[in-house]
């Protein structure tokens, strides 16, 4: 997958619309790194399916609707990590997966509705 | 803040040009208030501490230098 400019708002920086995904770690990793077109902010991300054998993420008819989804295989989705300086663990956002159309270049952040998906899940007890 | 008493199973609408928000009181019990919402299309509804949760999870998640995606190259 080669760097996509991708238009939609992550929660907490709602004044944020265009960002940038790109791939550092080469193309077989499971990482990606999405940043604001400005350079201001940078999360790392990862496709759960890839890391996870259980993880479900419904989307809705209106999540359809809003990301003018046509084919199902066309929906990417991504977790946000949290990678903090002082543990080797990573953690994952389970609750707030991103929504990406790849073919529309747009994507949405959204709440599960599922109290069991935590927001800082550690998930990996080594470097990707 | 407009505040407006509401007994149990009333409503309130938030009417707009074309749409509107139902706000229902469903129950009141042991100081807990059970509120039924109905809204159009294209609105989230969340309890906002769930949404300010997520908010600043977000804000730690923020790469703080890029010497971390580095790192994570090797």
């Amino acid at each position: 997958m080669n760097d996509i400019e991708l238009q939609g708002t992550i929660f907490g920086f709602e004044e944020i619309g265009n960002y940038l995904l790109t791939n550092p770690f080469g193309p077989s990793s499971h990482f990606r790194v999405l940043s604001s077109r400005d350079g201001s902010v940078s999360f790392i991300v990862v496709n759960p399916f890839a890391i996870l054998s259980e993880y479900e993420v419904e989307v809705d008819n209106e999540m359809i609707r809003q990301l003018s989804i046509d084919e199902r295989e066309k929906v990417n989705i991504a977790l946000l990590c949290i990678v903090r300086k002082e543990e080797k663990d990573l953690y994952v956002n389970l609750r707030c997966p991103i929504v990406i159309n790849t073919e529309r270049c747009i994507f949405k952040q959204i709440i599960l509705d599922k109290e069991e998906y935590g927001m800082s899940v550690p998930f990996a007890q080594r470097r990707p | 803040m407009l505040v407006l008493t509401r007994k149990q199973s009333e409503a309130i609408l938030i009417k707009g040009e074309h749409e509107e928000i139902r706000i229902t009181l469903v129950d009141i019990e042991k100081g807990k208030a059970r509120i039924g919402i109905e809204a159009p299309k294209g609105y989230l509804i969340l309890r906002e501490e769930l949404l300010d949760e997520a908010r600043l999870e977000n804000r730690r998640a923020v790469i703080q230098n890029m010497q971390a995606i580095d790192e994570l190259k090797e």
